[in-house]
């Protein structure tokens, strides 16, 4: 195992943890304002936009349009089943056939 | 992999969570394997994607654990990107503690560790207080889908032959055009922000050449901060089951 993975899983876990843990040992957190309750709400959408780009762009630049396809090809399918394992195998058909 | 539904077939509280729990087994199941899947691809080793799923065990994070490790970052940056995304469990947990029957500190430290979206939306679902024999069984149940998965991802990934393996990749940006679009599903005005962060997060990098963790953490702020400032006001009671990740 590697010092740097290790070191990762470890201190992700204790601020995951942390965020799960704390609200049922302090009441004030169900008071928040609605603003930052909002602005927890929305977090992973934003996550997930810059999750995609640039990387999406980037890191197939050896062949730009088989990323963009399978992604397309996993969004696609994602309208269509809430199964993730499905848009999943999409992406790799898609990607396979374009490489 | 939300809004699941729990029947009642018994009145033991254990039975109903492993019941209740199976369904989400079944969805964490397949994405688990993509989990195992990429991380084999990405050599890390069977303990570190064990390790993963077992003790962090919060389903989008990890994928973008293994994005941020793909791409060189530092171990700063994963961390504090992975506790930013994590960061909505303070809502959820908030919502069950008020439900809860869990007394003692060890059941409530306890309970708390499995608290994931689809845990929470499922325990959300059932009638009256939550017992704690029953969430404890929902968590195992959901976890143990969770950690299977990803071993035998992470095994299937060493028999995939190699003209697929190259296509792998994809895999990980497959998921979260996926995942983005589920959510999309469920509100509209996740377009904007969605769309906000990308293009945050595409300058930074590229035209500004900012640590790839820090521009991810910087657009994510900044595309929540217009997120909570532009929600209809229809929205304002909107459920924090209802994100999926």
């Amino acid at each position: 195992m590697s010092f740097d993975i290790a070191a990762i899983v470890l201190f992700s876990t204790a601020g995951t943890y942390f965020s799960r843990v704390i609200p049922f040992f302090a009441g004030f957190l169900d008071r928040l304002p609605v603003f930052f309750k909002r602005f927890l709400q929305v977090m992973p959408v934003a996550a997930l936009g810059a999750l995609l780009f640039p990387g999406l762009l980037t890191d197939f630049s050896h062949a730009p349009a088989a990323g963009m396809v399978g992604a397309a090809a996993a969004a696609v399918t994602a309208l269509f089943t809430k199964n993730l394992i499905f848009p999943v195998l999409a992406s790799i058909a898609a990607a396979y056939l374009m490489l | 992999m939300s809004r699941l539904k729990t029947k009642t077939v018994s009145n033991n509280p254990i039975q109903r969570g492993v019941t209740a729990g199976f369904p989400i087994f079944i969805g964490y199941f397949p994405a688990a394997m993509a989990f195992g899947l990429i991380a084999n691809s990405i050599d890390l080793t069977l303990y570190e994607s064990m390790l993963f799923s077992m003790v962090l065990f919060a389903g989008a994070s990890q994928f973008f654990a293994l994005n941020l490790i793909a791409s060189g970052a530092a171990v700063y940056e994963i961390v504090i990107g992975i506790i930013l995304v994590n960061l909505r469990h303070l809502l959820m947990s908030a919502s069950l503690s008020r439900r809860t029957t869990a007394a003692s500190i060890g059941a409530r430290l306890m309970i708390a560790f499995g608290n994931t979206d689809e845990v929470f939306a499922t325990a959300s679902s059932s009638e009256g207080p939550i017992e704690t024999p029953y969430l404890a069984a929902l968590e195992i149940t959901a976890w143990t889908g969770w950690v299977s998965g990803t071993l035998a991802g992470f095994i299937g990934g060493s028999f995939l032959p190699s003209g697929l393996q190259q296509s792998i990749g994809i895999t990980l940006y497959g998921m979260f055009a996926a995942l983005l679009v589920h959510n999309v599903q469920k509100e509209y005005w996740y377009i904007p922000v969605a769309a906000a962060a990308a293009g945050l997060n595409t300058i930074l990098v590229r035209v500004i050449h900012l640590q790839p963790g820090w521009a991810f953490a910087l657009s994510m702020i900044l595309a929540s901060l217009l997120g909570a400032a532009i929600l209809p006001k229809v929205s304002e009671t909107f459920r924090e089951a209802e994100i999926e990740l």
